[in-house]
C-alpha cells in the first residue's frame, strides 16, 4: 500500500511539473550562436611547418568556446591552438576547413577536454616578451588564478636542422599589474618577489614538491600558497 | 491491543477496495486538473505584452505621434524582446505605416511621424514584438487614433472602430498611483503643478519609469461608451490562444535584430538552397554579415545596433554574369482583420473641436523653430571580424593614372587586372604558392561588387584608396580567394548595380524621443502657444522614497486638461493614475 501510494504521489508531482513546459522560451539564442559560427571570418589557415617534427599544436582538435572581445561568446566551436603561430584555429563544419582566428577579436577561450575539470582555459594578455624589445598580446594558459596567478606562454620554436619544433614554454606569475617571468624550478620561483620565501618553502615542504621541470608541481605549489597566504 | 481492537470495532475501517477506488479517485482529479492547469500553460496565456502610453488622442498627418511602450512579461524568465514594432492601419484594415524601434531595459519611447498623405479617418495603431506576430491580430496590443488631414473637411460622419479592450483607465487601477495637483485650477500661461505619488510605495518597495501627458479633454466622450474614439493607453493582457502548434513561429528577438528572406529562382521560384547571401552597408570599412539558405531558400541575418539607420544591401555570393535569382525580404507585418466599425455622427462641438486641433497644429507648423535635436552619440563600433588588410595604396599619392588596370600595374604588383576575350579578370599574388589566382571577393565601398567593367573605368580622380588582403578568407560558408577592397571618393556604388543584382533593406528605426517642442519655463516666448497637449514626458522616475513633483506651463487655450500617468513597475504591475486641471481665463 506504502509502494503504491507513493508511485501515485510521484506521478501526481510529474504530471504537474511536466504540465508547466515553458512555453515562453522562444529564444533565438542557438539560432544566433549559429549565426555567430557562419559569420566566423578569417585567413584559411596553411600549416607554415608542415613536415616538421615535434609538437605543433596545443592538444588536437576540441569542444570549446570563445569569448570576443566585442562581448559575444561562440559557443560549440572546434578550437585548436597553434603554438607556432601562437593563434587559435576553428574548424568550420560545413567543410572541415580551418581558419584562424583574428588575435584581437579574441579575449579568451576554453577547451573541454573529456572531464569539466581538465577545461583549459586561454587568456589574451599583453606582456613585454622576455627577448624582444616589444610588447605584444599573446595568448596565455591559466594554470592557477588567484593573489598569484601562474601563466604558461606556450610556444615552440623551428629549427632547421632537423627539421624539428622546439618547445619553449615560459612561464608567468601575474600579481595585479606586475608579471614575473620564471622557469621551472625552485630557485627562480623563490626569487619573484612577490613570493614570501618563508611561506613557500613551507608549501614545498609540506606537499613535498619536486618543482624542477615538472609544470604539476609548480601548479601544487602555486595553489597552496595562495590558499596559506588567503588564511 | 483491546483498545485497538475496540476502536476497530466501534469504528470499522473501510476494506481494501475502498482505498483502491479512493486512490484511483484522486490520482484522476489531480491528473485532470494538472492537465488544465498545463493547459493553460501550454495553451499560453501571452508571454510577452506591450503597455503604450501616447500623447494624445488625435493627431494631423504629418504630425509626431510620441509614444512610451513598456514590455511585460506574463512569467518570469523567458527572452526579452530587444525590438518593439509599430503598424498603422487605416478603417479597411490596410496597413499605411510601420516602424521599429529599439527596446532598452524593456522600455522604449520615440516619434512616430505620421505621413502626410494619410486621410482623415479612424485608424489602428498596434504594438507588438516579434514573437507576438503568433497571436491572432485582434489579440495584439493596439489603440485606435483620429488623424485628421489639413488639405480635408471634416466630415459629417465618421468610421469608427468598436471597443475591443477595457481601458486601463477605467480599471480602477488608479487605486495604485495617485495625482496631486497644487490648484485644480490655473490661469492660462501659468504653470501646472503635480505630485505622483504611489501610496504603497515603501511596502512594495517598487520602482516605475512612468510617462506623464496632458492634453485637452476631446468631447469623444459623449459618443456611445461602446465606441473607442481612441484612447492614449493600451494593454493586450487578456488570456489568449496562442497556436499550439507552433509557438515559437517567430523567434524572440532577445539577441538584436532578425533579418529574414526568401531566395529563390526568377524563372520558376523555385528556392535556393545553400548559397551564401551576404548583407553589406555601404561604407568606408568592410561590415559583411554572412547567412546560409536552408532547404526553403530561407536565409537570417542577426543584425547589432551599427546596421540600425543604415541601407543594407543584400545579395548571394553569386558569378557576375548569374541573375536567376530574386530576394524576398520578410516585413513582419501583421494580418489585420479589422472589428467592428460604426459609423458616428459628429456633433457640432466634435467638429468644431477637430478643427480646432488642425488649426493649432497650423500655427504650430508655422511658429515652431526646426529642432535641434541633439545627435546620438554614434560610438564607432569595430566590425565584427574585420580583418586587418595586408596592403593599402591611396593613389592620389602618385601619378594620376586613368584607369584601374594602370593603378594596379603601378601600384599593386599583387594585383594583376586584365581583359580577355571581352571578359575583366583579376587575379591577387598567393602568399602560399607565389603563384596567381584569381581573385573571388571585391568590394565597392564596402559592397561586393562583381561590376568588373565598371571598376576598369576608375582612376586616381574616382579611387580614394585600395586594400588588398591575399590570403585565402574563410567567409560564410565559402572562401574567398583574396580581398580587394575599392574605396571611392564619390562612396557610391552604380543604382543600377543595385537594382539588378541586390535587395535593399532601409534599416531605419524610430528616434528616440525628446522633450516636446515649446517645454520651457516661459509660456509664449517662442511662439503663441495655444498647445492642447501641453506636456509630455516619457521617462519619469518613480523611486521607492519620495513622490514626484512636476511643473509646466499651461498654454493659452483655456478648457479642461486630463493629466494622464502610465507605467509599468519594475515587478511588472501596471501603474496608472488620471487626474483634471481646468485652465481659466
Amino acid at each position: 500500500m506504502k509502494i503504491l501510494l507513493s508511485i501515485l504521489a510521484c506521478l501526481m508531482v510529474f504530471t504537474i511539473a511536466f504540465s508547466q513546459q515553458e512555453n515562453c522560451d522562444c529564444s533565438s539564442k542557438d539560432d544566433f550562436n549559429n549565426h555567430l559560427l557562419i559569420n566566423l571570418t578569417g585567413i584559411e589557415y596553411v600549416n607554415p611547418v608542415s613536415g616538421f617534427k615535434g609538437q605543433q599544436y596545443y592538444e588536437k582538435w576540441l569542444p570549446g568556446e570563445v569569448l570576443l572581445t566585442n562581448g559575444e561568446t561562440l559557443y560549440n566551436i572546434d578550437l585548436r591552438f597553434d603554438l607556432f603561430l601562437g593563434e587559435l584555429l576553428w574548424n568550420r563544419k560545413s567543410d572541415f576547413k580551418t581558419g584562424i582566428f583574428t588575435r584581437s577579436d579574441v579575449r579568451q577561450f576554453r577547451l573541454y577536454k573529456e572531464s569539466a575539470a581538465d577545461t583549459v582555459i586561454f587568456q589574451k594578455h599583453r606582456i613585454l616578451l622576455p627577448l624582444a624589445s616589444d610588447s605584444s598580446d599573446v595568448f596565455l594558459q591559466c594554470l592557477v588564478k588567484g593573489n598569484l596567478s601562474l601563466y604558461a606562454y606556450r610556444k615552440v620554436v623551428k629549427v632547421t636542422d632537423p627539421y624539428e619544433l622546439i618547445d619553449k614554454t615560459k612561464y608567468l606569475i601575474v600579481q595585479g599589474n606586475d608579471n614575473y617571468w620564471l622557469s621551472l624550478s625552485k630557485a627562480s620561483l623563490l626569487k619573484i618577489p612577490a613570493i614570501n620565501k618563508t611561506e613557500m618553502k613551507k608549501v614545498i615542504r609540506n606537499g613535498k614538491l619536486a618543482l624542477s621541470e615538472n609544470e604539476n608541481a609548480f601548479i601544487k605549489a602555486l595553489y597552496d600558497y595562495n590558499r596559506l597566504v588567503k588564511n | 491491543m483491546q483498545n485497538r481492537n475496540y476502536i476497530q470495532a466501534r469504528f470499522p475501517l473501510p476494506g481494501k477496495r475502498f482505498y483502491t477506488g479512493f486512490l484511483i479517485f484522486i490520482f484522476c482529479f489531480f491528473k485532470s486538473a494538472s492537465i488544465l492547469y498545463g493547459q493553460a500553460f501550454s495553451r499560453g496565456e501571452q508571454c510577452e505584452n506591450v503597455f503604450i502610453h501616447l500623447d494624445k488622442q488625435v493627431y494631423v498627418a504629418g504630425e509626431k505621434l510620441r509614444y512610451k511602450a513598456s514590455l511585460t512579461h506574463s512569467f518570469s524568465g523567458g527572452a526579452d524582446s530587444k525590438i518593439l514594432y509599430f503598424t498603422l492601419f487605416n478603417i479597411q484594415g490596410a496597413e499605411v505605416a510601420h516602424g521599429r524601434s529599439n527596446i532598452n531595459m524593456n522600455q522604449a519611447s520615440g516619434e512616430f511621424v505620421i505621413p502626410d498623405s494619410i486621410s482623415t479617418g479612424s485608424y489602428k495603431l498596434a504594438a507588438y514584438s516579434n514573437a507576438m506576430r503568433v497571436l491572432p491580430s485582434e489579440k495584439i496590443p493596439s489603440t485606435n487614433l483620429i488623424i485628421l488631414n489639413f488639405s480635408e473637411e471634416i466630415p459629417d460622419t465618421l468610421d469608427l472602430y468598436a471597443r475591443t479592450e477595457i481601458d486601463p483607465m477605467e480599471s480602477g487601477s488608479d487605486k495604485q498611483l495617485k495625482i496631486k495637483l497644487a490648484e485644480d485650477t490655473v490661469r492660462k500661461s501659468g504653470i501646472v503643478a503635480l505630485d505622483i505619488l504611489f501610496p504603497d510605495l515603501v511596502k512594495n518597495k517598487v520602482i516605475a519609469d512612468l510617462s506623464v501627458s496632458a492634453e485637452l479633454v476631446s468631447p469623444f466622450s459623449q459618443l456611445n461608451k461602446d465606441l473607442i474614439v481612441s484612447e492614449t493607453f493600451l494593454s493586450g493582457q487578456q488570456e489568449v490562444d496562442i497556436i499550439q502548434n507552433d509557438p515559437c513561429r517567430y523567434k524572440t528577438e532577445d539577441m538584436g535584430f532578425i533579418l529574414s528572406g526568401i531566395l529563390r529562382k526568377k524563372t520558376d521560384h523555385l528556392p535556393i538552397k545553400g548559397q551564401s547571401v551576404i548583407l553589406a552597408r555601404n561604407d568606408s570599412i568592410p561590415h559583411l554579415v554572412s547567412a546560409l539558405t536552408d532547404s526553403s531558400g530561407l536565409f537570417t541575418f542577426y543584425l547589432p545596433v551599427s546596421f540600425d539607420n543604415k541601407d543594407l544591401i543584400i545579395q548571394p555570393l553569386v558569378p557576375w554574369d548569374y541573375n536567376d535569382f530574386e530576394i524576398e525580404l520578410f516585413k513582419k507585418s501583421l494580418d489585420f482583420i479589422p472589428g467592428k466599425i460604426y459609423t458616428a455622427v459628429l456633433t457640432k462641438e466634435i467638429k468644431e473641436y477637430l478643427k480646432s486641433i488642425k488649426d493649432m497644429r497650423l500655427i504650430e507648423a508655422v511658429y515652431s523653430e526646426t529642432e535641434s535635436k541633439p545627435k546620438s552619440k554614434s560610438e564607432f563600433q569595430r566590425p565584427r571580424h574585420y580583418l586587418n588588410p595586408e596592403i593599402i595604396v591611396y593613389p592620389d599619392e602618385y601619378i594620376e593614372m586613368i584607369n584601374f588596370r594602370d593603378i594596379t600595374s603601378n601600384l599593386l604588383p599583387v594585383l594583376r587586372f586584365y581583359q580577355r576575350n571581352g571578359t575583366f579578370h583579376l587575379e591577387v599574388l598567393d602568399p602560399g604558392s607565389s603563384g596567381m589566382k584569381e581573385n573571388s571577393l571585391i568590394l565597392l565601398n564596402g559592397i561586393p561588387y562583381s561590376d568588373f567593367a565598371y571598376l576598369s573605368l576608375l582612376g586616381t580622380k574616382d579611387i580614394q584608396r585600395i586594400e588588398v588582403v591575399r590570403s585565402n578568407l574563410l567567409l560564410g560558408n565559402s572562401v574567398a580567394t583574396g580581398l580587394v577592397s575599392v574605396y571611392t571618393k564619390d562612396q557610391k556604388v552604380p543604382e543600377n548595380y543595385l537594382n539588378a543584382k541586390c535587395s535593399i533593406y532601409h534599416n531605419n528605426i524610430l528616434p528616440a524621443d525628446s522633450i516636446t517642442t515649446g517645454m520651457t519655463e516661459e509660456c509664449g516666448v517662442h511662439f503663441p502657444d495655444f498647445r492642447y497637449n501641453i506636456y509630455w514626458n516619457p521617462s519619469v522616475e518613480l523611486k521607492t522614497d519620495k513622490a514626484v513633483h512636476l511643473e509646466f506651463p499651461a498654454s493659452l487655450n483655456t478648457g479642461t486638461y486630463i493629466i494622464k500617468v502610465g507605467g509599468v513597475s519594475s515587478e511588472g504591475q501596471i501603474l496608472v493614475a488620471t487626474a483634471t486641471v481646468v485652465i481659466s481665463e
